[in-house]
């Protein structure tokens, strides 16, 4: 079938893609001047400790020898040791990614239905008020960078009018849910504990709209503006002249093909919404894979850089698939004509 | 004889169109340009923003303020006539040093650019004629690597690397940033390729250079001015998110986002320290998006 | 050729505006057009003229932007279309009249399927109020490919435009047009993207589907060896004003505007006369339109009073109608 193929294909170049990361990331962690056993040792650790840690860490190889021993180890879940934690990076990984999860997947909600709701209503009443006023705020909204808004947020809602929590993902004297997800707020649900549900979420809004905050204006004004387009096309005009009502035509015929260029940067904000996360987590103590990968390039810890860049490499990729298994659904001609080379 | 009312949304409409036109048009084209009051408002903000990091020396109330200086018995000054924006915890005024920040800000979006858009372009290019070839698919899967990493990440990655300076964070930016506009001219590369006076140029026996000079670039390059003034306003975005943490100018030099994480300390008594500074950004992020814009509408719609 | 003497449309002297750089592309310059019902009128002129716009305006199917129209009425079996309600628009495009698009590429939306989209078409239109239920909506689909003689239609309803010929989308578009009765079809140079043989075939097609159903129709075409084998009546246009009407007979034999005789020497002859003169010059500026008679600036004969005022269409014999000072005598 040929979605299938096409899927195939996808997958495989993706993997490529990930190793091409991993070997660049590589390079670069090698390239950085600095021993990374005397880092991790300290200076005043003795020469031959160090020495016995460079050979452990296969210091002295040659470098595609080393390539493998790591991406051995990466492929089987071992990232090496962290230098500021102490522990092991997949450790880390585990704890902190979660937190970075919830917040994306929270942010992205948001980005994906307050932009197309808002897109299309500007859409809708174009040149009205109703459409200057939600261009007006959009200019704006993308303006803000995400540690402004979290700045701000802070200002406003931790100062001065404290309606809303400002640091971590639960307030203290609420009882966590048992770990089964690290998402707070779902893992609270489905156990029922709604007083740490509430909490949790509650932690959770200001951050993820500081977060979500550019991204969702600037898809908010792409979708505005790919249905504006289509609202010319001649097949918008033919399916009014026939009579079908404008509902419909809004809703149905111009909204499914206006999103397809939509649902591309939407996966593409999404998945930087991991990354950019860093920001807002330092800003609102949360604590995050994010935040914890940049405080690990400012300490120069090579492992836990190497592993947070692959781990978002792969969320890229992932969410890229899955950008392209809706496309593919959206649009048939993606679908159908993958012999036509399009 | 060609049939007016057929919609103009195809590339044919806009092709081969020597720059030279563009002045000849000056006055249609500013008339699209002015078309929306926003982008005059992105016009005004950003010429604003350039002339006054330019002549920053001349116009700024308190330059020396921008180097090493401390005035202890003036920190923590709210706005006032003096100072517009107030002074900071060593006593430094805040609207000059932002004016200041601005000049760093300018300089590493206009370098970033001049250095990454070239070579992005040329590979776009490349890879957009030379479709279905395994020079295509090796610049196109290099790049897809580039873009698969976060933006930031790659910048911040990158920086830490390397010393601290406003010279190594541009270099991250510059290797982050040149992947998005390959991609871009690639998919119009790719496509224009195909049109008959492409094939035609070729038949007449045009060399492959030529062809991509004269021929497909001309077309390709609306949508990279427009991207090139939206990305000013970002270029600024990173560098203040990278000087937030530290990477970029060091003081005493002074750079916005490093003037917002210092002042988020004084928060809320001392509001202003964080508050200017982040609205510098937002005013400048702002302008270039609008500016962007109005060219964008300026350059690529068809004739209604 | 049944005509009755009701007249199904009529359109009063229509002015449509479009507003651009510099000021406004007065498209549409006093439009005078009538129809009556079973009748078949022809609407030829050049490529830019304002047909479709006219076309278009009937429906209030112009698109979105800066139209505006100045002054002129559209009746529709009495009623003013220009000054209907929503709701009587609705019923009027869903029941009354339906447009035939030149390009069948474009008119269709590319990402639902042809059944889901004639469906539509059915499900909002004659059964308007009532609920209609998904079997008959698929039967009556299949039942108006089947007329316009698409092969395997059920095959046809799953699949998308873009998987269709050229030919097969302009069927699909008459399809929706005649899938429900109507009494006024708007078809907008059918056929003239594809070659000449299909184009004949989906002539023949509109002729058949007419003449069974009683349904009016306004054929646009810049063929006048087209209009003259399928209509009634031909009007002719240019620059978006109607010059001449009459009926094929009398406009062959005795054309009276300097246009429509200029149209008419344009037409190579298989008798011979070798290659043929054309008009010199070419449609003038919408923006900034000649004062008066919108042709003179091509026109042999000008005079001064052509310049002041524009020429009123004036019966000059039965089913003949001129705008121009030369009738005049």
């Amino acid at each position: 079938m040929k979605l299938g193929s096409f899927l195939l294909k996808r997958l495989l170049l993706s993997i490529f893609v990930i190793f091409g990361l991993s070997i660049v990331i590589f390079i670069i962690a090698r390239v950085v001047p600095g021993d990374p056993a005397r880092m991790a040792l300290g200076p005043r650790a003795p020469e031959e400790v160090v020495q016995r840690l460079r050979q452990e860490m296969y210091l002295d190889k040659p470098l595609p020898e080393q390539y493998f021993y790591w991406i051995r180890g990466v492929l089987s879940g071992d990232f090496g040791r962290s230098l500021v934690t102490k522990r092991a990076v997949s450790e880390d990984i585990k704890e902190y990614l979660p937190a970075t999860m919830e917040l994306a997947i929270f942010a992205g909600i948001l980005m994906v239905i307050f932009a197309v709701l808002l897109g299309t209503i500007a859409a809708r009443y174009k040149d009205t008020w109703v459409d200057s006023l939600i261009r007006t705020l959009s200019y704006f909204g993308v303006a803000i960078p995400a540690f402004v808004a979290a700045i701000i947020f802070m200002l406003l809602f931790g100062y001065y009018w404290p309606i809303l929590p400002v640091l971590g993902r639960l307030s203290s004297g609420i009882i966590p849910p048992t770990r089964i997800t690290g998402l707070l707020t779902f893992d609270s649900l489905i156990q029922g504990n709604f007083v740490a549900f509430w909490d949790a979420f509650k932690h959770l809004i200001l951050p993820s709209v500081a977060l979500s905050l550019g991204a969702l204006f600037q898809e908010t004004r792409i979708t505005r503006s790919s249905m504006v387009d289509n609202m010319r096309k001649d097949f918008l005009s033919a399916e009014r002249g026939y009579g079908i009502p404008e509902r419909v035509i809004m809703f149905k015929y111009l909204l499914k093909p206006s999103l397809i260029p939509t649902v591309s940067i939407m996966g593409l904000d999404f998945a930087s919404l991991f990354a950019n996360a860093f920001l807002v987590e330092m800003i609102f103590n949360w604590p995050g894979i994010s935040r914890y990968g940049i405080s690990a390039m400012m300490h120069k810890d090579l492992s836990v850089i190497s592993a947070v860049i692959i781990v978002f490499g792969v969320i890229f990729v992932v969410v890229n698939i899955i950008v392209d298994i809706i496309v593919a659904f959206l649009d048939p001609r993606v679908r159908l004509s993958t012999s036509r080379g399009i | 004889m060609r049939n007016s009312n057929q919609p103009n949304n195809s590339i044919a409409t806009n092709l081969v169109r020597p720059k030279s036109i563009f002045w000849l048009n000056l006055g249609k084209n500013w008339y699209k340009f002015s078309r929306n009051t926003l982008s005059i408002i992105g016009l005004v903000i950003v010429a604003g923003i350039i002339i006054s990091a330019i002549f920053a020396p001349w116009i700024t109330p308190y330059p020396e303020h921008a180097g090493p200086f401390v005035d202890f018995d003036n920190t923590g000054q709210p706005p006032s006539l003096q100072h517009l924006f107030g002074t900071d915890n060593i006593g430094r005024d805040i609207f000059s040093r932002v004016i200041f920040a601005f000049r760093g800000a300018l300089i590493m979006a206009v370098l970033v650019l001049a250095i990454a858009v070239p070579p992005g372009v040329l590979l776009g290019l490349i890879a957009g004629y030379l479709q279905n070839t395994w020079i295509d698919a090796v610049i196109m899967r290099i790049t897809d690597i580039f873009l698969s990493v976060p933006p930031l990440i790659l910048a911040l990655a990158i920086a830490t690397m390397l010393k601290p300076t406003l010279m190594n964070a541009m270099i991250a930016v510059t290797v982050m940033w040149w992947p998005w506009y390959t991609r871009l001219v690639y998919g119009m590369a790719s496509s224009i390729r195909n049109e008959y006076f492409v094939i035609a140029a070729d038949l007449t026996g045009a060399s492959k250079f030529y062809i991509l000079l004269r021929e497909i670039l001309p077309n390709c390059l609306s949508p990279v001015f427009t991207k090139m003034a939206l990305d000013v306003g970002w270029v600024i975005l990173i560098g203040a998110s990278l000087s937030f943490v530290g990477l970029g100018e060091q003081p005493p030099i002074p750079a916005l986002g490093q003037m917002v994480s210092d002042g988020a300390r004084y928060m809320p008594t001392f509001w202003w320290m964080t508050i200017f500074p982040a609205l510098a950004i937002v005013l400048a992020i702002l302008g270039f998006n609008l500016l962007g814009d109005g060219i964008r509408d300026m350059l690529e719609t068809g004739v209604e | 050729m049944k005509t009755k003497e009701n007249i199904l449309l009529n359109i009063k002297d229509l002015h449509v505006w479009y507003r651009v750089y510099g000021g406004y592309l007065k498209v549409l310059n006093g439009v005078h057009l009538m129809v009556r019902e079973g009748e078949r009128v022809g609407l030829v002129g050049e490529a830019g003229c304002g047909k479709t716009t006219t076309m278009k305006s009937i429906l209030q199917i112009l698109p979105p932007g800066d139209f505006y129209i100045p002054r002129g009425q559209i009746f529709y079996k009495g009623q003013d279309v220009l000054k209907m309600s929503f709701e009587e628009l609705q019923r009027l495009r869903s029941r009354e009249i339906a447009m035939i698009f030149q390009d069948p590429t474009a008119a269709l939306n590319p990402v639902f399927t042809i059944g889901n989209q004639i469906g539509d078409v059915i499900k909002y239109s004659a059964t308007f109020e009532e609920n209609v239920h998904k079997e008959k909506i698929k039967t009556q689909s299949i039942k108006a490919l089947k007329e316009v003689y698409l092969p395997d239609p059920e095959r046809m309803c799953i699949n998308y435009p873009f998987q269709l010929s050229g030919g097969m989308r302009q069927r699909v578009c008459i399809a929706m047009a005649i899938s429900s009765p109507r009494n006024l079809i708007l078809a907008d140079e059918p056929g003239t993207s594809l070659d000449v043989t299909i184009q004949a075939q989906i002539h023949r097609l509109l002729n058949e589907l007419v003449e069974k159903r009683n349904t009016a129709i306004i054929l646009i075409t810049h063929s006048l060896g087209v209009a003259r084998e399928m209509t009634d009546r031909i009007y002719v246009m240019y620059a978006g004003t109607i010059v001449e009407t009459a009926t094929p007979e009398i406009l062959f034999k005795n054309p009276v505007h300097p246009y429509t005789k200029g149209l008419l020497a344009s037409v190579p002859k298989i008798s011979g006369g070798g290659i043929t003169k054309g008009i010199p010059g070419k449609l003038p500026s919408y923006l900034n339109p000649p004062s008066g008679c919108r042709f003179r600036l091509r026109c042999k004969h000008e005079k001064p009073i052509c310049s002041e005022k524009l020429p009123k269409l004036s019966e000059i014999e039965k089913d003949h109608s001129v705008a121009c000072y030369l009738s005049e005598r």
